[in-house]
């Protein structure tokens, strides 16, 4: 049987400008160094769109999302320069985070 | 419905961050002094950081004692039973449980036992983040899951978040 990945999406702000696509293997890597291999397994961390200069949203599975916003607040620097993630809102449907990132400008 | 509150040192987080992050207001040490001594007379409300388990107990008796601050949440039980019959909290700063490198793990392991056992006691705990740069403030959301991490119920992670209302500094 198939079953549907159930995911919740999180808007996440990031306190210097990033594209965090291109640098979101050094971010997953940094959530795992808190979470474990086997945490950001489960939570299946991806990264899914750019709002902004340091805005964007990522996926997680549902149920890990509590630990996901902890893991971000672990990650203190990326490609060595130093770097702060903040989680703004979680939501289990990309509208609503695009509308609340809209807001944000 | 919590309304939730962080105190950080100034200039790590510029003013307009506060509603975005989902607190009501991010105070500064400007407005709520953080001394690790008694003053003789303080004109406003402070919160101490202090080992010292004399001085923990002689700011227990000020009027203007807004919380106290155990660096490296050393547990000290006398100190836990004057707090709670004087109801002042004691705060956990979450920018030492997330400070990067080996003492991370052994920093959120003492604020999970000072959290536990400062409950046995019956003393209220909160959490802010006092943190002395941007990239160690965190948003309302994120200090609730690390109050989850060190064995806050949900409940209990959203009244830490918002203690400092409690205080009566806001």
């Amino acid at each position: 049987m198939i079953t549907k990945r159930k995911i919740r999406y999180i808007l996440v702000e990031s306190s210097e400008p990033i594209d965090a696509g291109a640098n979101f293997l050094q971010i997953r890597d940094g959530i795992a160094h808190f979470i474990g291999e086997l945490g950001a397994v489960e939570a299946n961390i991806r990264f899914i769109k750019q709002y902004g200069p340091s805005l964007f949203a990522i996926s997680a599975n549902r149920g890990t999302e509590k630990r996901a916003a902890v893991a971000f607040s672990m990650v203190k620097q990326v490609n060595g320069k130093p770097i702060g993630f903040y989680t703004l809102k979680t939501s289990g449907t990309l509208k609503s985070i695009s509308e609340f990132a809209a807001t944000l400008g | 419905m919590f309304r939730y509150y962080d105190l950080v040192y100034p200039d790590s987080i510029p003013v307009n961050l506060a509603e975005r992050l989902g607190y009501r207001k991010i105070f500064t040490t400007k407005e709520i002094n953080i001394l690790d001594s008694v003053p003789h007379s303080s004109p406003a409300r402070f919160i101490l950081a202090s080992k010292n388990p004399s001085e923990l107990m002689k700011a227990l008796k000020s009027s203007e004692i807004a919380g106290l601050i155990i660096p490296d949440n050393e547990i000290v039980r006398k100190v836990f039973e004057a707090a709670r019959e004087s109801s002042v909290p004691f705060f956990i700063t979450a920018s030492d449980l997330t400070v990067p490198g080996r003492y991370r793990p052994r920093n959120i392991a003492r604020a999970r036992m000072f959290l536990s056992q400062a409950r046995c006691y019956g003393a209220d705990v909160g959490i802010i983040t006092l943190s002395k740069s941007k990239e160690y403030v965190m948003s309302s959301m994120q200090l609730i899951s690390l109050s989850m991490v060190i064995g806050a119920d949900e409940a209990y992670a959203r009244k830490m978040v918002s203690l400092l209302e409690a205080c009566d500094v806001v």
